[in-house]
């Protein structure tokens, strides 16, 4: 499942994906892999980019069961 | 057929195992160098006693490679070592080449140089011929065999990159 909350919370800090994975210190293979669902990160990456775009766990990583 | 059902996998479990994989191909490279030094030491240099040494690490290395383009993990790794060194990858293959190519030069003028020689002049000659010759052979093929290597699997790998991410933005 994608993962559209990570993806507007990057854009909304003006960040490419590249750039955040920069800042995270992974690639930017991984994050679009997150983004699309096709990666699990773990709980520390999780934890990083939540810190660096000023999001909690729930906001970005927790699925909203009801919706598809 | 129940006996072989897939189990149920933990994630812990699998990361250690994978831990516990990658340090068994360490060992094994580990224990075919020592094995390819001792028979060189003592049957002399010669590529018949090293077959089996040379096939098992050139194999594992050509899977590890193939399937890290395949991924798309070499481009990863290409990428993560620029963002955290001042010098690029290819630059530190380059060096890597040469280093390599200067090794074996010493390798085979002290062979030739212990081996062959009769006089101190004679070794000294012999020594400085080899480690000249093998230079002059050895590093531009490395060199070459290196970017080209670097080319063709960083060209693969990110075409491996664009297609796992290909609905991506």
């Amino acid at each position: 499942m994608k993962n559209i909350k990570l993806k507007l919370a990057r854009v909304e800090h003006d960040l490419s994906q590249a750039e955040l994975a920069k800042k995270v210190g992974v690639t930017r293979q991984t994050i679009g892999l997150i983004e699309q669902g096709k990666y699990n990160p773990t709980l520390q990456l999780c934890i990083a980019i939540c810190k660096t775009l000023d999001r909690t766990l729930d906001e970005l990583f927790w699925e909203d069961e009801t919706k598809a | 057929m129940q006996l072989f059902k897939k189990k149920h996998l933990d994630e812990r479990v699998e990361a250690e195992k994978n831990k516990i994989y990658r340090e068994t191909y360490i060992l094994i490279a580990t224990i075919c160098t020592i094995s390819i030094l001792y028979k060189f030491i003592t049957k002399g240099i010669s590529i018949d006693t090293i077959y089996t040494e040379l096939i098992i690490t050139i194999a594992a290395s050509f899977y590890i490679a193939f399937r890290s383009t395949q991924k798309g993990i070499f481009s990863s790794e290409v990428e993560l070592e620029e963002q955290h060194s001042k010098s690029s990858y290819i630059k530190k293959n380059l060096v890597l080449g040469i280093v390599t190519g200067v090794i074996l030069g010493l390798v085979f003028g002290l062979n030739s140089a212990i081996n062959y020689a009769d006089t101190t002049g004679q070794s000294i000659y012999y020594f400085f011929l080899t480690f000249v010759t093998t230079l002059l052979f050895y590093v531009p093929v490395l060199v070459v065999i290196l970017l080209v290597g670097y080319t063709a699997a960083k060209r693969s790998s990110d075409k491996a990159i664009e297609r796992q991410l290909e609905d991506d933005e």
